[in-house]
């Protein structure tokens, strides 16, 4: 009478697996990125993203079901999975996507958009192609793995872009420690949030956070207006978190932050010491916006009487989003949660002792930490004294580090004053941030007493695991019984492990240090190129009071930031001699004749069309230069795929060894109870 | 009664949005108490209980009943978990879907609830019940009944007002569930004595076919 499952059940799943088997290729989030797809053999790039949308046909508006392949930066369709030759192709460059909001009339119609990015959102464009997905999620996951394709760090994308872009990219509006979306939530949570019961537990309106979403990935960096549900703007916020494209703690980390919370007990300073160290491990970005993060939630939970959010609760709640596996499959999240709990109740509650003040990275630290290659780095308009003197440029050289940062300094303040009627509301955060930054670490141990509720923690991790190795397998009535069925379960793994492997690679993946070493210098040089520019007003006014001759060139307001460092060299260079020569001849004519002012202006107008070329050509540079990095970069997440692919190839094949096992004994078991079944 | 002495395991799941009180809910309902402890549910967690079921359907069994051993899983609402518990939902036979009377988002959010349910439950139409709870706090109701009623009926699935705070319909909730299932269970077990050619007709049959036979359909037994 041990009978766990009717036979029946198995009658039950039959056409279920027909379903599921089906429903695989309606479902390209979860397992259609499989080994077959059409042309992949063709084509050297592996699908970003497959799957079957309804495409709206332009003249007849009725709906047709196409397979669609997300190859590059392009979004080919095909009639089917199996149909190798191409139907058409959506060029996402130069094109946004939007989801479109469905009226409740048309529940259960996930309808988006690509559209030319300057195209009026009202009127519809020949070349705008409305899509149709089968659920929600299958909707973003589109839009999200599209955004991502297109999303360039000057597009403004806030979500789903590197957290370094986002920094990178928002110093041209002020001096951010974390991006501006981030700052805004905070500010509008604390003032009216910190007592709302369930304060970032609860979640917020659906539809309006994505409507902040969109706003804000379309460049905007709205307010919230005070009416709005501040559940919305904390789900905003987690949203942000989760659609990071590699988490706070990047990927690299997370095992060992993980590691760290077992060892985290009063008796044991290692996992301390250990988390200290990788905490300290962290990338500025991410360092600066984990400790902004978690002094926040620390001001939450001193109202946790009110708000009924205690350091446990919030740990619960934005753990996940902050630290995420690179591989998502469910089960060994679900394992993972209970010690991201912990590690962020640590970190929380002792933020005080994790993120010393005294380490907080003033915004401009990537310039700081630029050295010698920042002062080759042209400062735009700030360079007409420093570049025509090489002396100077050289005493830039040397004093290094200490002049640097001074110098940073000095540019931010003279930033602050000339942008000041924009930003004044910044100005107290930001002399807040300009706190120099000491370079000692702090090797304080930090005593750690809460012994009592650790154990608990780890005696709650002992059961809860036994729930996942034990009960989990067991759990599949369905599929143990035939080899058929046991097929169709491996296979099912695999593809979600495939899957998971293509979502990897969306994310651009910075798993090759190679590769994130390489971001990293593009972001200094990054660094070095905004940081110049708000102060440009400034020096131009200085320059017209000494050389009245000459006006200097301002940085191309247009600069990009994908502006490279290179072009910027030859940049200077040749506007270093042109316009050294243009100055000697200058010189001369004022000696000679009283006429000078005439030539000298006529003298003026051939610089600025020299300059003017000069633009010309640095700009071209430019566009070459970022294409050969956009090839590079295509290279190396070829190569990281490639290498995912094994890697997952090889883990596949393990868990197909295991399952198998788990399988057979299940089938005796089975087999066992089948004998004694009541009926 | 020893630890495998039953006559199924079943396995229920409970879902919707975070803080709609799907924990204390099957609290009241494992050990009869409110727990108004503030909790957040980390991950997924399962509660059991031992039932016993007396078929009461018109060409139904009478006589013993059947010892059910229930499994009941607590699945974590958080936004980061919604695509992630779908995982688990292959392996629930009856699913306990509940929002918060007093939150209309959390009653919005049943139609997502529900299209998830459709796609990632081992068939197209698994035996949900629909549950709005905190019903006891009437002052602060933002759903009416009525509306939830019409939803309800919309999916065919029957509707609860629950209160985990007063313990109000809750295990009415989960019986009428687990009546849901064993009817389909005997639904299934009645065919397998039908003779071999209708039967693989109804097992392996096209989905279309299927869909035809009205709502018992299409999770053919």
């Amino acid at each position: 009478m041990s009978l766990k499952l009717p036979r029946n059940w198995d009658f039950n799943l039959r056409p279920d697996a027909n379903k599921i088997a089906r429903s695989k290729s309606m479902m390209p989030a979860e397992s259609s990125s499989g080994p077959v797809h059409p042309g992949s053999a063709s084509h050297l790039e592996r699908p970003l993203k497959t799957g079957w949308l309804k495409k709206q046909r332009s003249i007849v508006k009725n709906w047709q079901m196409k397979f669609f392949v997300l190859r590059g930066s392009i979004l080919y369709y095909y009639k089917d999975d199996k149909d190798t030759a191409i139907q058409g192709s959506i060029p996402l460059q130069g094109t946004q996507v939007n989801e479109l909001l469905s009226n409740p009339d048309e529940a259960g119609k996930f309808q988006f958009e690509i559209s030319p990015v300057n195209a009026d959102r009202d009127r519809v464009y020949q070349d705008s192609h409305v899509l149709m997905a089968n659920s929600q999620n299958e909707m973003e996951e589109w839009v999200k793995t599209i955004r991502r394709v297109m999303g360039t760090p000057s597009s403004g994308v806030v979500f789903g872009q590197r957290l370094a872009d986002t920094i990178l990219y928002e110093q041209k509006f002020e001096q951010h420690q974390v991006p501006i979306l981030v700052e805004k939530c905070v500010e509008f949570i604390r003032e009216h949030g910190l007592s709302e019961e369930g304060i970032f537990r609860l979640p917020g309106q659906d539809n309006q956070v994505k409507q902040f979403r969109d706003a804000f990935d379309a460049g905007e960096r709205p307010s919230f207006p005070s009416e709005t549900d501040v559940h919305t703007v904390a789900s905003l916020f987690k949203l942000y978190l989760r659609e990071l494209p590699e988490p706070v703690i990047p990927w690299s980390q997370y095992d060992d932050f993980l590691n760290c919370s077992q060892h985290l007990n009063v008796t044991d300073m290692t996992g301390w010491e250990h988390l200290e160290k990788q905490i300290a491990l962290l990338p500025p970005e991410n360092y600066s916006l984990l400790s902004y993060i978690c002094r926040f939630l620390y001001e939450v939970q001193l109202n946790s009487s009110v708000n009924k959010m205690s350091v446990e609760n919030l740990a619960t709640v934005i753990g996940v989003n902050i630290l995420r596996p690179r591989v998502e499959d469910p089960f060994s999240i679900m394992k993972g949660t209970l010690q991201i709990q912990k590690l962020m109740t640590v970190i929380i509650s002792h933020h005080k002792e994790l993120f010393p003040k005294s380490k907080d990275i003033p915004p401009l630290s990537p310039v700081v930490k630029n050295d010698n290659k920042k002062s080759n780095v042209p400062r735009s308009s700030v360079g007409w004294d420093v570049a025509e003197d090489p002396t100077q440029s050289v005493t830039n050289n040397v004093k290094e580090g200490q002049v640097l940062s001074e110098s940073a300094e000095d540019l931010t303040s003279c930033g602050s004053a000339a942008w000041g009627e924009r930003g004044n509301d910044e100005k107290g955060s930001l002399s807040f941030k300009l706190r120099k930054r000491t370079q000692t670490l702090p090797s304080r141990r930090c005593t750690f007493s809460s012994q009592g509720e650790e154990n608990g923690c780890t005696e709650a991790t002992g059961k809860r695991v036994g729930v996942f190795s034990n009960d989990f397998w067991n759990l599949e009535p369905s599929s143990a019984s035939s080899e058929a069925d046991k097929n169709t379960l491996s296979e099912d793994i695999f593809s979600a492990l495939q899957w998971q492997n293509v979502s990897k690679c969306q994310r651009s993946s910075v798993l090759n240090k190679s590769f994130h070493s390489d971001g990293a210098e593009v972001r200094r040089h990054y660094g070095g190129t905004w940081e110049a520019q708000p102060k440009s007003p400034q020096p131009k006014m200085e320059n017209k009071s000494t050389t009245p001759n000459l006006t200097p060139v301002p940085s191309s307001p247009s600069t990009t930031s994908r502006e490279l460092l290179i072009p910027k060299l030859s940049d200077s260079g040749g506007n270093n001699i042109a316009r050294k020569d243009m100055r000697r001849s200058l010189h001369a004519e004022e000696l000679d004749t009283e006429k000078g002012e005439c030539k000298t202006a006529s003298y003026e107008i051939q610089v600025s069309s020299l300059q003017k070329k000069n633009q010309e050509l640095c700009s071209k540079v430019e566009e070459l230069e970022k294409e050969l990095m956009q090839e590079k970069q295509r290279n190396k997440e070829l190569e990281i795929r490639i290498r995912n692919m094994e890697a997952a190839h090889k883990e596949a094949e393990r868990q197909n060894q295991e399952l198998d096992k788990v399988l057979q004994s299940f089938t005796s078991q089975k087999l066992k109870g089948r004998v004694t079944m009541p009926i | 009664m020893s630890d495998g002495d039953y006559d199924y395991l079943i396995k229920f799941l409970a879902l919707g949005d975070s803080g709609v009180g799907k924990t204390t809910f099957l609290y009241q309902y494992t050990d009869a108490k409110f727990n108004s402890k503030f909790i957040t549910t980390v991950g997924i967690d399962f509660r059991e209980k031992r039932v016993v079921y007396k078929s009461n359907g018109p060409g139904g069994v009478s006589g013993r009943g059947q010892r059910i051993h229930l499994q009941l899983w607590d699945t974590a609402g958080q936004e980061r978990f919604r695509s992630l518990t779908t995982a688990f939902f292959r392996d629930a036979m009856g699913f306990l879907l509940l929002f918060d009377l007093t939150s209309e988002q959390s009653f919005l959010n049943v139609r997502n609830w529900m299209s998830q349910l459709q796609m990632h439950a081992y068939c197209e139409n698994p035996d949900i019940v629909l549950c709005g709870n905190k019903c006891d706090l009437t002052d602060q109701r933002a759903v009416k009944e009525e509306e939830a009623k019409e939803l309800a009926d919309k999916y065919g699935i029957p509707y609860f007002e629950t209160s985990a705070s007063s313990g109000q319909n809750v295990s009415q909730a989960v019986e009428v569930l687990l009546d849901l299932i064993m009817k389909r269970m005997e639904r299934c077990v009645d065919k397998s004595w039908i003779p071999e050619g209708v039967m693989q007709s109804n097992g392996h049959s096209s989905t279309e076919q299927l869909s035809n036979s009205k709502d018992q359909g299409k999770c053919s037994c």
